[in-house]
């Protein structure tokens, strides 16, 4: 280290002593040396059926720099006969036929209201972290895009992960795929201006904002508003996309510019899968 | 992955030098990996390709370095089979070059609300910070793995990842920088930095 920069040499040593730390995390490693005893055991076998030239299974040895290739060529290695393999394709091929055939038949689930309490208790549990999802910490809309693509279910009934529009304010702390009404919700927390405020978006064919909510119309769009506990919530319902903003912390009008700014970005209503 | 035919002298050569490392390709690849089965498929793997390359190993070089640098490529492997898009910098032809990644935004931009350091990072328990670690660009986390976790110099981890030395340098910095941004947005969550603080 030894920069210019002694605040910056203090903050790498201490990452750096974290990190060091988990040199001494508990290893279990005892599924690895029966492993390797097995494999040791196996290469000391002689070949017993069939043989093979291993030139190209030796070409792929990944030697380390400066060192020659790996031994193969013209070696003999076993060639074993796994007779259940084909029973295993066969096996493994009506598994997803079934599993497609599954898929094709299943309903798609129709759209539901997003209960206002319920988005407000997914909202607390995003903060806390107890939310039965993979948070992911990400630095803007576009990481926290690309997560929530990776992280979305697969199928059919699912389509693909509709992309949270940019509202160009704010910080992306951290992003997660998790379900609402067993509808799955792409939720990035955000700080904007120091207030931490989550960011949902589904599908419109699967959550709709409720109908008994006020109604605001602000520069255009119809924002349905409710108030839970404190909790402030906003749900649009906009191109193929319902879109709810939730706060602790963050004002109506906040939310209302946030929101503004969310619907007025241009992001496509949804991102394909990649 | 079929075990390749050892001799006498070979299967105590894979012994000697790969049996006592085995703790080592664990850690390393648990890190790598979200899920335990997965970290054992690519200690598995690595394991019988050090064992393919075992006579390729000259005697005196660095043990734990060779075993990384199959680990590691058995692990980019893994991630190309996958689909998966292998950062810009370090795996193909830019290799060498050390240039931030395309989609990464300046590292340590939360770094002044760290205001006890040391204290703060102890707060971390060991499974948020191999979370933060695991989502950093695979190049700039096999850095930080190799020189601050496994800690090997700037020459054998360069040696590893087959860069020059001094990138293995600005990469841990960056890296080091690009981590606590990732466990500031963890620890936020936690309530560990105030809501409202400024940078």
């Amino acid at each position: 280290m030894n920069s210019d920069n002694p605040r910056q040499d203090i903050l790498d040593a201490a990452t750096q002593r974290r990190l060091q730390r988990l040199r001494s995390m508990p290893i279990d490693t005892g599924g690895v040396v029966q492993r390797f005893d097995a494999l040791l055991e196996e290469a000391a076998s002689p070949p017993t059926v069939g043989r093979v030239e291993a030139g190209a299974a030796g070409q792929g040895a990944d030697a380390a720099p400066g060192v020659p290739a790996a031994p193969g060529r013209g070696h003999w290695r076993r060639y074993p006969v796994h007779w259940w393999r084909p029973i295993g394709g066969i096996a493994a091929a009506v598994v997803l036929m079934a599993v497609i055939a599954v898929t094709l038949l299943a309903p798609r689930p129709g759209a539901v209201e997003a209960a206002p309490s319920d988005v407000a208790q997914l909202h607390r549990a995003l903060i806390s972290g107890e939310v039965d999802a993979h948070i992911r910490a990400a630095s803007d809309m576009s990481q926290a895009n690309d997560h929530l693509r990776s992280d979305w279910p697969t199928g059919l009934r699912y389509a693909a992960a509709p992309r949270v529009p940019d509202p160009a304010m704010g910080r992306v702390l951290s992003c997660c795929v998790h379900r609402l009404e067993d509808r799955p919700v792409a939720s990035v927390l955000m700080d904007v201006d120091g207030r931490i405020v989550s960011v949902m978006v589904a599908h419109n064919t699967h959550l709709r904002a409720p109908r008994d909510g006020q109604v605001v119309e602000h520069r255009g769009y119809r924002f349905s508003i409710h108030r839970v506990n404190g909790t402030e919530l906003l749900m649009v319902e906009h191109g193929d996309r319902w879109v709810g903003l939730v706060s602790d912390e963050a004002p109506r009008d906040v939310l209302l510019a946030l929101g503004v700014r969310m619907l007025a970005s241009g992001d496509g209503p949804a991102a394909p899968r990649s | 992955m079929e075990s390749p035919q050892l001799s006498p002298q070979q299967q105590q050569r894979a012994r000697e030098l790969i049996r006592p490392r085995l703790e080592l390709l664990r850690r390393t690849a648990l890190m790598l990996t979200r899920h335990e089965h997965d970290a054992d498929d690519l200690v598995q793997e690595t394991v019988v390709k050090a064992m393919r390359a075992i006579d390729s190993f000259q005697q005196g070089s660095d043990e734990k370095a060779w075993l990384l640098t199959i680990l590691r490529r058995a692990h980019i492997d893994r991630l190309r089979a996958a689909g998966r898009r292998v950062s810009a910098v370090s795996l193909d032809a830019a290799e060498g070059l050390d240039l931030p990644a395309e989609d990464e935004p300046a590292a340590g931009v939360h770094d002044g609300q760290w205001h006890e350091p040391e204290a703060m990072m102890q707060q971390f328990a060991d499974a948020e910070v191999i979370a933060a670690l695991r989502d950093l660009p695979p190049d700039i986390c096999w850095t930080l793995l190799l020189v601050d976790v496994e800690g090997l110099d700037h020459a054998q981890a360069a040696a590893v990842l087959g860069i020059p030395k001094g990138t293995v340098k600005s990469r841990s910095h960056r890296g080091r920088a690009m981590l606590r941004d990732r466990l500031h947005a963890t620890g936020r969550r936690l309530g560990f930095f105030k809501a409202g603080e400024q940078p």
